[in-house]
């Protein structure tokens, strides 16, 4: 009797112990599983977010440090003169733009970690003529031309309030003529053989290196002339002159009508860096490029 | 009384042992299998997120390209050393036979790969980087694309 009750007793313990050992084992297996399945799971997509925030980040800052630069250097010529005209004296450009370098790294540092440096580098030098502000003249006296024997034309930028009296005629002449005749309906030209009409009241053209737009109450006109050689730019002018005002840049210029500045940075040329723990940045830029302002 | 004729103590070890050998056995052959269509499907998932990302950058280099003169710029992108924790894999930039501008990441262990390809306007120079330690170059003199770094 004693026998057979501890034979029981020994059985029954020692199945206990296998399903222990059983059950330990499939939850190792289990928990292997997890384990592989965890590890391949992983992924770049926080890290690469992050990257990409920092050359937008870095495309943006330029560009709003190169349209930055545009505003300086316009008011670097209006205050000179009271009047937006596009050039700046050669020793005081350069201070101004390494104060403005050193205000925008103190600002974007503030709130991330990153360094931007701007440098006047170079520049192309020559004369601007515009419009005296206080005369009633479009014109002062009739002076033509207003720019002489210009290598090129860095801007040039005419507005009107509303255009009112005769029909001006803006010549450039650069082996052929390239005639612009403003009336108050339209504003006309010719280029390679072929008659180009803007409709509507003239309000401004702006050319950068002969391209660029007019713009009427009506209408924006896409300009584009051929690379231009030496040239001139001439006004002919009517009895009723319009209202309105001009300014007109021109590399290495023989003569201009007064008032014009003579000797001045036309088209300034910055080095730019941008700098931050994953994207560096480096470019030289001009102010002015063909088509661009 | 109990009845224990015909029952051996070491024979039913025997066959609970074996019984729970063949199904943990089953278990993990199953388990294999499933692992390794998650580890292609992961691991093609990341390069496709790595490729797309570098195709970006490239785009984003080709419209710098023309902000100004001598463009010069570097991204590091924070790319993983290996695919899935386990497999390394290169990045190649080259010109297709039409003319744009192709990535290939590629891992050769999973013989995986992914392709894209974006038209710039900037010249590339053909170029392979391995995984992990990367940069993607926009080079002056030539103005050009390359991965790896500038000459």
């Amino acid at each position: 009797m004693v026998r057979s009750r501890s034979a029981a007793g020994s059985r029954s313990g020692e199945r206990g112990q296998l399903i222990l050992i059983a059950a330990i084992v499939v939850a190792a297996a289990i928990l292997g599983g997890v384990v592989l399945l965890n590890t391949i799971h992983s992924s770049p997509d926080v890290s690469a977010q992050t990257d990409a925030q920092s050359v937008s980040d870095a495309d943006r800052t330029t560009a709003g440090i190169h349209s930055d630069l545009g505003d300086l250097f316009m008011a670097s010529g209006t205050d000179e003169t009271g009047f937006p005209v596009p050039y700046a004296d050669e020793d005081e450009f350069g201070d101004e733009v390494d104060e403005y370098s050193e205000q925008y790294t103190e600002l974007i540092s503030t709130n991330r970690s990153a360094i931007a440096s701007v440098e006047l580098v170079d520049w192309t030098e020559g004369t601007v003529a515009y419009s005296n502000e206080s005369s009633d003249e479009f014109v002062d006296n009739e002076q033509n031309p207003i720019i002489e024997d210009a290598d090129a034309l860095p801007r040039l930028h005419m507005s009107f309030e509303d255009y009112e009296g005769g029909d001006l005629t803006v010549v450039i002449s650069s082996g052929t003529n390239i005639e612009f005749e403003f009336t108050e309906n339209h504003v006309e030209y010719d280029v390679q053989a072929t008659n180009i009409v803007c409709d509507g009241n003239p309000r401004e053209v702006d050319l950068v290196y002969g391209a660029g737009y007019i713009e009427t109450d009506e209408s924006y006109c896409v300009v584009e002339l051929p690379d231009l050689g030496s040239t001139d730019v001439n006004f002919d002018l009517p009895n009723d002159e319009p209202d309105g005002q001009y300014a007109v840049s021109g590399e290495n210029v023989g003569d201009c009508a007064d008032p014009c500045e003579t000797g001045e940075i036309v088209n300034p040329e910055f080095e730019l860096i941008y700098q931050d723990p994953s994207v560096s940045f480096e470019s030289e830029l001009k102010l002015f490029k063909r088509g661009e302002r | 009384m109990t009845d224990d004729r015909a029952v051996s103590i070491a024979i039913t070890h025997a066959l609970t042992i074996a019984i729970t050998t063949v199904l943990l056995s089953g278990l993990l052959i199953s388990s294999g299998a499933l692992l390794e269509s998650q580890e292609q499907r992961v691991s093609n998932q990341q390069l496709s997120e790595i490729g797309s990302d570098v195709l970006s950058y490239l785009h984003d280099f080709d419209r710098m390209s023309s902000s100004g003169e001598d463009v010069q710029s570097t991204v590091t992108p924070n790319y993983p050393d290996r695919i899935v924790d386990s497999y390394a894999y290169t990045i190649e930039l080259r010109e297709t036979a039409n003319g744009y501008a192709g990535i290939e990441i590629r891992t050769h262990r999973l013989d995986q790969s992914v392709q894209y390809e974006i038209a710039l306007e900037t010249d590339i120079q053909e170029s392979t980087v391995r995984g992990g330690d990367v940069e993607i170059n926009l080079c002056k003199d030539p103005q050009e694309i390359t991965v790896g770094g500038c000459d």
